[in-house]
């Protein structure tokens, strides 16, 4: 599927708490990221509705679990698809994850494993979502502190290989990349160099803090210089439409997240004024 | 093995730390139901035991999520038991009650209600009390686990036709309880003034707005509460009317319910049925 070539620019996910500040503080974001599943309650719906008509939106799932050897749920596909139709957006996109298996609900994003047989699942699953709902869907990036047995694969492999295979997009968390990194000890940049950066449309910027000696995704501190840094070289080298900050709990003044955004907003400007130059080169 | 078999154990140990404590030990018998073989049980027990400290990690982020939404819905009872004991709730709730497919967090907070209830002794002198907060935080979950209401969308016509046959929309619910809402929280926090407060009926509907997330409880008087009550989309507001007008000292108008209803069904709380038919 092509991807859209639009820039959204910079965004948060929106939560009811958030109206206040974006209604005080108008143009400092870009876009919002709704969570799909939280649009399945009407209340939260109307709201998306209200918010998707003065800030472009895209919508955001949690619980496909397109990393399961079993078909698609199909009431949680036709929620999907009841989401798309009220609150469209230029692509949508769910995790690269297990999130349910044979009727048992983790309520978080379990690991893949990294085999030819995830790619043949996931293609499948994101081909289907593709010609069902008629948009650009992207697959994200996931932290795991461990990785199955059996892999065959490494991760940017996996996740190459299926987009190759389906066309689909990329919703990189570079947080994500990073978290991984340091806890599996590869270099991130290799990640990214393993990766088709030509299909990344969006990317989630977060914080992570170590507890107990593991680095953690936490959604709840400051994006650590690091991740600002993957930020810029991913920008640099790929068509990035949308960066998200994600930020769901340790909530600070909107003033601090404004100002990260703006941060991420110069980094995306930069690489856009810089887009009639030669992209940069890889870090070897 | 298939994938989805090692899928389904994996998810199946990911949630139940007993279950983990006893695979680690090498009981094949913990995953029986899936038929695992010798070397496909050690294969999954090599990665509990090697990556131990990362799995139980995964695991306990996962429980923290639910407990946190548990402690968000059910602020009264948690500060009522005090940490200790809301703990132990909390850990055999998510013990005993594994999160079932598409279980929304709000449903499982709704379904902590009916466990709470099952599993805990109401306290000797206040056991009346403890029943209300029960009640009131277990049916604000309820309500706030109600996936599609149905906004009635079909508020009264000006003049209200005399066959409109009113009902509570799906998505609200009404209660009476002994104690108001503000001497209940008073009391689990342990502020209650004195003299405590006599009980007397207390009727409260609880819903949602269209535009709003949060659950609103609304108290109502005793009339209203009880045409409520008998308001099931089949009598009209004259026979609402008669059927409750021995309740009242004060003959109510059909002018007075118009306005009632006026009010409820701008908020989504109550629909009308179409004259002839089953509610709309």
């Amino acid at each position: 599927m092509i991807l859209p070539t639009e820039r959204l620019g910079v965004g948060l996910g929106y939560r009811p708490e958030l109206a206040a500040d974006l209604d005080r503080y108008p143009g400092e974001v870009d876009f919002l990221e709704f969570t799909g599943d939280h649009c399945f309650s009407p209340s939260l719906m109307a709201q998306a509705q209200a918010w998707s008509r003065r800030i472009p939106g895209v919508c955001h799932f949690l619980s496909l679990s397109i990393g399961t050897a079993e078909p698609l749920d199909p009431e949680y596909t036709e929620k999907v698809g009841e989401v798309l139709r009220q609150l469209g957006g230029p692509w949508f996109s769910d995790h690269l994850a297990v999130t349910r298996v044979q009727g048992v609900d983790l309520g978080h994003l379990s690991p893949v494993a990294f085999t030819e047989e995830t790619v043949e699942i996931v293609s499948r699953k994101a081909i289907y979502l593709q010609e069902r709902f008629g948009m650009p869907f992207l697959l994200e990036n996931i932290t795991s502190h461990f990785t199955l047995p059996g892999a065959s694969l490494t991760e940017w492999d996996l996740l190459t290989k299926i987009v190759e295979r389906s066309g689909c997009g990329i919703l990189l968390d570079v947080n994500n990349v990073y978290v991984n990194a340091s806890n599996a000890g590869f270099d991130p940049y290799d990640f990214l160099r393993g990766i088709p950066l030509d299909r990344v449309l969006q990317i989630h910027l977060g914080g992570a803090v170590m507890r107990d000696g593991v680095m953690i995704d936490s959604h709840g501190h400051p994006v650590p210089e690091p991740v600002f840094d993957l930020l810029e070289f991913v920008c640099d080298n790929s068509p990035v439409s949308a960066i998200l900050l994600e930020r769901d709990r340790n909530m600070p003044a909107f003033e601090e997240l404004a100002g990260d955004m703006r941060r991420a907003r110069s980094i995306l400007d930069g690489a856009r004024t810089a887009e009639s130059a030669p992209a940069k080169a890889l870090p070897a | 093995m298939s994938l989805l078999i090692y899928q389904a154990a994996l998810a199946r140990t990911y949630l139940d730390a007993n279950l983990r404590t006893a695979v680690r030990a090498g009981d094949q018998s913990a995953l029986a139901e899936f038929d695992l073989s010798p070397d496909e049980f050690r294969n999954i027990q090599q990665l509990i035991c090697d990556r131990a400290q990362e799995i139980d990690l995964f695991a306990t982020t996962l429980q923290r999520k639910r407990v946190e939404r548990l402690s968000l819905a059910y602020k009264l009872l948690r500060g009522h038991l005090g940490p200790n004991r809301w703990k132990l709730l909390c850990d055999r709730y998510c013990a005993q009650v594994t999160v079932q497919a598409f279980m929304t967090p709000e449903q499982d907070c709704a379904r902590f209600g009916a466990f709470a209830k099952e599993n805990l002794d109401p306290p000797a002198e206040h056991a009346d009390r403890f029943e209300d907060l029960l009640i009131f935080e277990g049916t604000k979950a309820e309500v706030d686990a109600v996936l599609l209401p149905q906004w009635s969308g079909n508020a009264p016509s000006d003049p209200l036709p005399a066959e409109a046959r009113p009902y509570l929309a799906p998505h609200a619910r009404l209660r009476v309880l002994r104690y108001l809402p503000q001497v209940l929280a008073d009391w689990a926090n342990g502020a209650l003034p004195r003299p405590v407060p006599e009980s007397a009926p207390v009727h409260l509907i609880f819903f949602r707005r269209a535009n709003g997330a949060d659950v609103k409880v609304m108290q109502i008087g005793r009339w209203l509460a009880a045409l409520l009550d008998r308001a099931d989309g089949r009598a009209t507001l004259p026979e609402l009317v008669e059927q409750i007008a021995s309740l009242s000292r004060q003959r109510m108008t059909l002018q007075d319910v118009w306005k009632s209803m006026t009010a409820l069904a701008s908020t989504g709380i109550i629909a009308f049925s179409r004259p002839q038919g089953e509610p709309s």
